[in-house]
């Protein structure tokens, strides 16, 4: 990679990060479910007494209470401009402890589109670094865990580098057997086993979903029988449309129209099927045959309407 | 002991991946498995301690370095390209992102909300939508929440009351008869809702009456008396 290409990549990870860290300063993503992690931080605020079990929110809070301001507001506005800068300096740390230094910007920029993709996808919150910037988990994953990995890094290739002079005279050698036995049953074991176990994470995913699909559509089935219900009548022959049934989420019934006596006979079948109590029948002047069938068959009805001036008649 | 498993496994996911991100993750350690094999390294182990962003990066640009052709390279690139796409939900909805204004007047808000509560009854039961009550948990540190926001995805670790009062304030119509039925022990209950989007109902018959309006959010309070 070229010196000038490497320039414009390390100068689109500066803006990536700016723009990450402005972004969040000033933006909030819908997903609030992390906030409450910041009560032990209030706590503290509020009382000065430090929560032994959560001390980075205790940290926040002392801080909260040293300068008067909100946790809330530090967590969401004050501390992006220091977290976020701060854990891309722990990435750059230890991406240069494992990668040649041309390849460093190429694989900061991934890192930053990786963080934007699991900002978008909120998929593990509070561990997403740009919705949890001030969670511990946050610290721990994106700030702690890659300077020690950097560190270890670092200081492990100067011991291999040293174990690898010492035996100088067979490391030819052993390159040579590496090279032939780079197929070897053990490495095709371990790829079979890597193989098989993305195999059942896949299939655990795919039944979660499914599971989670029937969840929802029976939840959805329920929820629409609760709210109510709307059936249509098509008379006794079935091919037209005579008018609607209404029932409501306690069980009242509301009938519209539904044509004249020789629909009566199916009409009345069906009411009787919904405990036959109408609460309130719509009529038209001239069609009144199915619903003076149905109250010589024993539907009772409460209210009748007609629909020139909606005035009840019985 | 097996709750301990469990957690482990669910840290470790965190710290991994979870999703679409997991079997790209676990390619990429198999790429810089294979590849640091081949150049007789030591320091294989650690690489099962990368978090998810690291490997995947490390992945790639150890995998590609190794590529001649730019073709190649490029079909590679296209490939991780698509992948972190697919990793995201790909959805920008408008509500989103909200505002530095709007989440200052929702701070200021809350904080009254909390006041107004507090100074009623300390130790009273509060109930809000899933999107509000971490406002008000971190607003005040006396605030008692009737059931604690589950993380995405984690819906399913609720008990069987809480995710009751979950679902019932993910809904437009909150039932306060229903908060009232699974919170028989609570002597009083206040309940949150945004007026601009959230009808209550059941609330005369359940014992609830609004207490106060802040914002543009109601206060219910249990004031007793009501039939269950």
């Amino acid at each position: 990679m070229s010196k000038h290409a490497q320039k414009i990549l390390w100068i689109l990870c500066i803006l990536l990060i700016a723009a990450q860290t402005v972004i969040t300063a000033f933006f909030t993503a819908g997903q609030t479910a992390g906030l409450q992690i910041l009560k032990n931080a209030t706590q503290v605020y509020e009382t000065g007494r430090i929560v032994i079990t959560a001390p980075l929110m205790s940290l926040w809070g002392l801080i909260c209470r040293l300068f008067h301001m909100s946790p809330v507001f530090f967590a969401l506005h004050i501390l992006p401009f220091i977290m976020i800068p701060a854990c891309y300096g722990a990435y750059i740390f230890l991406i240069r402890s494992f990668c040649e230094g041309k390849t460093v910007p190429l694989t900061l920029l991934i890192v930053c589109l990786l963080q934007i993709f699991g900002y978008q996808s909120d998929a593990f919150v509070p561990a997403t670094l740009l919705l949890g910037w001030y969670t511990g988990y946050a610290l721990v994953l994106h700030l702690l865990c890659p300077l020690l990995l950097g560190v270890l890094l670092t200081k492990l290739p100067v011991v291999a580098a040293k174990e690898v002079k010492s035996g100088e005279d067979t490391a030819d050698e052993e390159d040579e057997d590496m090279k032939h036995k780079y197929l070897n049953v053990r490495n095709l074991g371990i790829a079979l086993l890597l193989f098989f176990v993305i195999a059942l994470s896949a299939i655990f995913v795919l039944n979660r979903k499914i599971n989670n699909l029937h969840a929802a559509t029976e939840n959805l089935q329920k929820s629409i029988s609760d709210k109510g219900e709307l059936i249509e009548f098509t008379g006794a022959v079935g091919d037209d449309l005579k008018g609607y049934i209404l029932k409501g989420s306690q069980g009242s019934l509301t009938v519209i129209f539904c044509g004249d006596k020789n629909d009566g006979p199916a009409l009345c079948e069906l009411l009787s099927g919904y405990g036959g109590a109408v609460d309130s029948w719509y009529l038209r002047e001239d069609e009144q045959g199915a619903y003076e069938y149905c109250v010589k068959e024993g539907i009772t009805v409460e209210h009748v309407y007609t629909v020139n001036g909606m005035e009840e008649v019985l | 002991m097996r709750e301990i498993i469990a957690l482990l496994f669910d840290t470790y996911s965190d710290f991994s991946g979870r999703g679409k991100l997991l079997p790209l993750f676990l390619v990429s350690l198999i790429i810089l498995f294979l590849v640091m094999k081949k150049e007789g390294s030591r320091i294989r182990p650690l690489l099962f301690v990368l978090s998810v962003w690291t490997a995947i990066s490390a992945a790639f640009v150890t995998f590609t370095g190794s590529i001649k052709s730019r073709k190649y390279r490029l079909g590679a690139g296209l490939f991780l390209a698509a992948m972190i796409v697919l990793s995201g939900s790909l959805i920008w909805s408008r509500g989103f992102l909200v505002s530095a204004g709007e989440i200052q007047q929702q701070e200021e808000d809350c904080r009254t909300i909390c006041d107004r509560i507090l100074s009623e009854d300390p130790a009273a039961g509060v109930i809000a939508s899933p999107g509000l009550m971490p406002y008000l948990c971190a607003s005040s540190a006396s605030i008692t929440p009737l059931y604690e926001v589950p993380y995405p995805g984690k819906e399913d670790e609720l008990g069987e009351e809480d995710h009751l009062l979950y679902e019932a304030f993910l809904s437009q119509h909150p039932d306060l008869q229903l908060v009232r039925r699974i919170c028989r022990e609570e002597s009083r209950i206040f309940a949150v809702t945004d007026n601009e989007w959230m009808w209550p109902e059941h609330v005369v018959e359940s014992g609830f009456s609004l207490l106060d309006t802040v914002g543009h959010y109601d206060i219910y309070v249990y004031a007793g008396g009501g039939h269950e």
